[in-house]
């Protein structure tokens, strides 16, 4: 039977009333500067206090009480300081009404650079993965394929794709296409090494208990040495997203025309530093939206192995 | 290639010798091994651990060729593995990716068939009615390894090569276990080829017992056992072959 662990109260009471604090101390003491949608921010404010009293009884949400009540000093915190107080320099450090302003004014600008980010990440990575996965199940099992493969893999995988960079938008009229075919390679790498040394590992004795049984060439390799590798393919494709979030953002600010790099970019070009945070949230929210998706498939696909660590 | 359609297999080793490189040295592991396996029969080898016992098996179910030698069924040289000739390997080499059914499914799979039924009646004979859906790693060593018989023995093979298949199981399962080969074998008709380390088990399960001499392996003694089953451990005839065998084996006073 699984344990239920009742979690405290106190952090989630506690964090309530801070929510409410920054509430009122960000409508009732007077901004030091000219910050836009101030009351809108409190109203925000007042609104997680609320939402963090009536979600108390839930067990699930009490375990993030503590978060709930350290995110509120967070924001005060910051409100105080910049918003009322002006400590930090201006433009570099924004207030979080300017931050909410963003969000409010440019949110089609934002999600359509977030739809552009993500068409070009997933559609490079899985490519990347497709291909990587082939080289190294064709490394893994034919000898001649390997001939011919090892060489090529040994030579070009360890080169960072970044240095492919100038060339590839240079001879590709398609930026978009260019960066597709960045995070591709990028991604290809770390897959198809991983995949062709978990094949190379699977344990000779399946393949006998399969042959024995009648199994021919493509079972083994359908039924016995893709499972077996799987873990290894899984680990491959972890690295191959972390490359492709770094190629994204390199590619994003140096070639391509649109996407959250790309504003990042704009934004820098402009002095908007609040929309550059803004680009910055949104994309750690894709990044760890992505990574928890990958965790959930692997989760799902390697249930039989014992161990295997939460996201 | 062998019909697995074909019931009956005889098994002929004809001077069979074999060795592998180790550290670019040669090791002989078999030497001029002859034996002659008549349909029906329960062979089951002993030797000395590292003799070479479990590659000759490997060249009975065809996943090796002799260096030297020929080994046929039925008349026909074995030149690769056939489904009518199972192994039950040392280790029970369970694919962990697969739950106990689809592990003991896997013959099946291989030849696309379908018999839920047979499965099931597998299961519950090996005592694990109930475990249909566990994976590998949620099994005991000797649960893992009546699975791995369950996965050789619903395939119905002519010949079923075991490789100390009860190794792992302790002392009362394998007493069932035991049991339990001898009914299937003389109900199934097969003909069984064994190597076990056990000469008590030995002495129980097989028609006749070769034993094998320390690397490179040859055979040294032949026993033929004719009494009927269920056969009991203390039985005057099977002491004084069980005494000959520790001999054989250089345990003259240990039995
Ligand atoms: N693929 C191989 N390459 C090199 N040497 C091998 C190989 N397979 C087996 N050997 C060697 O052959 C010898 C016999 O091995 P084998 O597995 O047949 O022994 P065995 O009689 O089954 O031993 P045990 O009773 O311990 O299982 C051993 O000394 C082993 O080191
Ligand atoms: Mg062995």
């Amino acid at each position: 039977m699984k344990q239920i662990v009742k979690n405290a109260y106190w952090p989630q009471i506690v964090g309530a009333v801070a929510w409410l604090a920054t509430a009122g101390l960000t409508y009732f003491i007077p901004n030091a500067d000219d910050f836009p949608r101030t009351t809108t921010f409190a109203v925000v404010c007042l609104g997680i206090a609320i939402l963090s009293a009536i979600s108390l009884p839930l067990n699930k949400v009490r375990y993030y009480g503590a978060w709930i009540l350290a995110l509120a000093l967070f924001i005060g915190i910051w409100e105080v300081v910049q918003a009322k107080l002006l400590l930090l320099p201006r433009p570099f450090f924004g207030a979080p009404q300017e931050l909410l302003d963003v969000f409010i004014t440019d949110w089609a600008k934002l999600l359509n650079s977030l739809a552009h980010s993500m068409m070009l990440l997933v559609g490079g990575y899985l490519l990347g993965c497709i291909i990587g996965f082939v080289i190294g199940v064709g490394m893994g099992w034919s000898k001649l394929f390997g001939y011919w493969a090892h060489p090529v893999l040994r030579f070009l995988g360890p080169l960072p794709p970044v240095a492919f960079l100038p060339l590839l938008f240079a001879v590709i009229p398609s930026s978009f296409v260019a960066g597709e075919l960045l995070m591709a390679f990028a991604a290809s790498f770390p897959v198809a090494v991983l995949t062709w040394s978990g094949i190379a590992g699977v344990n000779p004795s399946y393949y006998d208990v399969a042959k024995t049984m009648g199994a021919k060439p493509l079972f083994l390799i359908r039924h016995v040495a893709i499972p077996a590798a799987l873990p290894f393919v899984f680990v491959g494709m972890f690295m191959a997203l972390g490359s492709c979030f770094y190629m994204l953002v390199v590619a994003e600010m140096l070639g391509v025309k649109a996407g959250l790099g790309f504003y990042m970019q704009w934004a820098q070009g402009w002095a908007a530093y609040p929309n550059m945070y803004a680009a910055l949230l949104i994309m750690a929210v894709m990044c760890t939206s992505f990574m928890t998706l990958l965790f959930k498939v692997r989760n799902r696909l390697l249930r039989w192995q014992k161990e295997s660590i939460k996201w | 290639m062998v019909d697995s359609l074909v019931k009956q297999q005889k098994i002929e080793i004809t001077n069979v010798s074999h060795s592998y490189s180790l550290d670019d040295h040669d090791l002989p592991v078999l030497e001029e091994i002859d034996l002659t396996i008549e349909p029906n029969e329960f062979v089951v080898i002993l030797g000395p651990s590292g003799c070479g016992k479990s590659t000759l098996l490997r060249m009975v179910a065809g996943l090796e060729r002799p260096e030297q030698g020929s080994i046929k069924a039925n008349g026909e040289e074995i030149i690769a593995a056939d489904p009518s000739r199972i192994v039950v390997f040392q280790d029970p080499t369970l694919f962990p990716w697969l739950t106990v059914r689809q592990n003991v499914e896997l013959g099946f799979k291989i030849q696309k068939k379908k018999d839920d039924k047979a499965i099931s009646d597998m299961l519950e004979m090996i005592g694990l009615a109930g475990f249909d859906n566990a994976y590998p790693s949620q099994l005991s060593g000797g649960m893992a390894q009546r699975v791995a018989l369950a996965r050789a023995l619903v395939n119905d093979p002519s010949v079923l090569i075991l490789d100390e298949p009860l190794g792992k199981l302790d002392s009362l399962t394998r007493i069932t276990m035991q049991k339990e080969l001898v009914n299937l074998w003389r109900n199934k008709q097969f003909t069984g080829l064994m190597v076990t380390h056990d000469i008590e088990e030995a002495l129980l399960l097989a028609t006749r017992i070769i034993v094998m001499r320390q690397r490179p392996a040859h055979i040294i003694g032949e026993f033929k056992l004719d009494m009927d089953y269920p056969r009991h451990r203390d039985s005057e005839e099977l002491l004084k072959i069980r005494r000959e065998i520790f001999g054989l084996l250089g345990h003259k006073s240990d039995w």
